[in-house]
């Protein structure tokens, strides 16, 4: 199915079609142009043409343009905040749909990273200098969380169907609260965003496939036969919403898989050249490489990858990043000394856990 | 096999216990590295998972749970340590333990298995070269096999020891310097799971945690006396049963009680 997404902006007509363009190329959505009005006009509109879309796009500064006849005073969030109110009203929305956010790195930066209250606003966030390179990834993006709204509104709290697992009710307890599992007052929105950024992007109940190639201490660039391991997993992958853009696997079906397999090696005891010695042995696989430490490391325990690097990382090894409060059963994330040291950590924008520092300061001065 | 749904209430209990002491340790040390607990939470709660014991018939009375690599860095290295140039002290535990969920709440021995491992990591420079350093000690139910006639040394049936199997897979590469590396007395102990095993390694280890997390959280002590009841009671007791005594006359005082002999009692 294509979705229809409206993309508003203030920006000539030629601009936002190269956006649109940038945006719908693989052909899983359609978009179409829209410029802002006055507040009260342009919520009219929308209101009329709901039936029209599915999504919406906005420009953050939609005030940019203040010639001709459709002007705007007002930005993004200011117009999000409007429509989500304007929401399952008589005279509103009949159904809830994502808006996504659209704009330029410096604008991102100046006007919306610090206004933390507006973030749940929308769904995701592209910048506009990335529609270039990264345009595919980013439709992928807006198709599944178009889809997921659709799927999430015809049973909100049906999560067999929303995570498509047979087994869910040991998982459903541990990760949604009693609002989630009854789905009272909550919107599709918020169960899509929660979904969305704390299951699908944070690692804990899924993992993505470096932390998985990490955990069984293979190498996934070097080794010829990964694809074909994958395989053998394939059970295991995630295959609920968002599931095409981000590919996870429930962790704890590897585990049982791992303990099925060898019932006398605890997976996470073993270093990396035993883990890949047995993979090997038992599955005939000749092409799968032993992944490396990262230097200034002490283990090939991996368990989880430095975030800097995206390379396998022993727990021990690392130091933990300062961030927002993680859930009991989210993973905690690292980074490696290495990365710290060498500077990269910080270039990427992480930060040492406030209790880290002292730490890392009695190592560091080993290595001046 | 199925296991019955009384079963699978007390393993539910122990596994509810699980996620109250994670969430205490997360609120208290925040950099520890305990993401097995969800593992080890998954497993109690699986109907389908029976726990494992070497050599035994399969019971499906029985509850287990591993818990692997759970890491605690020390914030600074303790006094008495040698060489005194190590950094980046951290601890790791790994604990597998099975028990019978019919024994729970009786006087029985309240674990059928039991590994217990505790290792200290570091790390000292020599001209820039890290060199890691290693310690390690273990408790562990001795596995009492018919045909062992006795052993060499008497095993008390839990033990704690310096050493074992950890150190001695890095025995080839080892320095010990002036250091003997000898087979250590096992020193009896009382059996510990998370719960109490991990009690043990924050007043061992980490002091100035243990002390606000008994003094501040009612949860925590909530839940190392009831485990402390089910767990080191009928140790003790049985223990104690060599002698008869009678309450009244035994002589509590400031230096002679339950909690100067044993400080884990905190509350006694």
């Amino acid at each position: 199915m294509t979705y229809n997404i409206l993309y508003i902006d203030d920006e000539t007509t030629e601009n936002s079609q190269a956006y649109a363009d940038g945006l719908s190329g693989l052909g899983l959505i359609e978009i179409s142009i829209k410029t802002p009005t006055s507040v009260e006009v342009l919520l009219d509109e929308l209101i009329a043409e709901q039936s029209d879309f599915d999504a919406l796009i906005l420009d953050l500064r939609l005030d940019g343009n203040q010639q001709g006849e459709r002007v705007a005073k007002y930005t993004a969030p200011f117009l999000a905040q409007g429509i989500r109110s304007k929401r399952l009203l008589e005279n509103g929305f009949k159904k809830e749909f994502p808006i996504f956010l659209i704009s330029s790195k410096d604008n991102l930066k100046k006007y919306f990273d610090s206004d933390t209250s507006s973030h749940d606003l929308f769904d995701y966030t592209f910048t506009k200098a990335n529609v270039g390179s990264k345009g595919e990834f980013y439709e992928q993006i807006i198709k599944s969380i178009t889809e997921a709204y659709q799927i999430i509104s015809e049973g909100k709290t049906d999560f067999n169907k929303i995570l498509n697992r047979k087994n869910i009710d040991e998982i459903k307890n541990r990760i949604f609260t009693t609002k989630f599992l009854t789905g009272e007052n909550t919107s599709v929105s918020e169960i899509s965003q929660y979904i969305f950024n704390e299951i699908i992007r944070k690692s804990g109940i899924l993992i993505e496939e470096n932390v998985l190639a990490a955990r069984l201490g293979i190498d996934i660039k070097k080794s010829e036969d990964w694809e074909q391991f994958l395989t053998l997993l394939k059970d295991y992958e995630y295959s609920g919403i968002f599931n095409r853009p981000l590919k996870r696997w429930w962790f704890s079906d590897i585990l049982e898989w791992w303990n099925n397999n060898f019932p006398n090696a605890i997976l996470i005891r073993l270093d990396a050249s035993q883990r890949v010695k047995l993979i090997i042995e038992k599955f005939n696989l000749e092409k799968i490489v032993v992944a490396e430490a990262i230097p200034k490391t002490t283990s090939t325990k991996f368990w989880t990858v430095c975030q800097a690097y995206q390379k396998p990382l022993d727990p021990k090894d690392g130091f933990l990043i300062d961030g927002n409060q993680l859930k009991l059963w989210q993973d905690r994330r690292y980074i490696s000394l290495e990365s710290i040291l060498e500077r990269d950590a910080k270039e990427k924008g992480f930060v040492l856990h406030p209790e880290e520092k002292e730490r890392f300061e009695d190592i560091k001065r080993e290595y001046m | 096999m199925a296991v019955s749904s009384e079963i699978m209430k007390s393993r539910k209990k122990l596994a509810t216990d699980l996620r109250k002491l994670q969430a205490i340790i997360y609120e208290y040390f925040p950099t520890a590295e305990i993401s097995s607990f969800e593992s080890a939470i998954t497993e109690l709660r699986n109907n389908e998972r029976i726990p494992q014991i070497p050599g035994i018939e399969t019971d499906t009375q029985l509850w287990g749970y591993t818990l692997s690599r759970m890491i605690f860095n020390f914030e600074k290295v303790p006094k008495h340590t040698t060489p005194d140039n190590c950094k980046d002290l951290k601890l790791i535990l790994d604990i597998k333990v099975v028990g019978n969920c019919e024994d729970l709440k009786t006087m029985k021995d309240p674990l059928r298995w039991l590994e217990f491992n505790i290792v200290i990591e570091g790390i000292k420079f020599i001209e820039r070269e890290p060199i890691p350093l290693i310690a390690s000690y273990h408790l562990d139910r001795h596995i009492h096999d018919k045909d062992d006639g006795e052993t060499e040394y008497p095993h008390p049936l839990y033990h704690f020891q310096f050493g074992g199997r950890k150190l001695k897979n890095y025995n080839d590469s080892i320095e010990t310097g002036n250091l003997l590396v000898f087979d250590s007395p096992r020193i009896p102990h009382f059996p510990m799971e998370a719960i109490l095993g991990i009690d043990f390694i924050f007043s061992n280890f980490f002091p100035h945690v243990w002390s606000k997390m008994k003094t501040e959280s009612s949860e925590y002590v909530n839940l190392i006396e009831e485990y402390q009841d089910m767990i080191l009671k009928p140790y003790v007791h049985t223990h104690a049963s060599k002698w008869l005594y009678s309450i009244e006359k035994l002589a509590n005082d400031s230096f002679w009680n339950p909690n100067t002999i044993c400080p884990q009692l905190f509350n006694s």
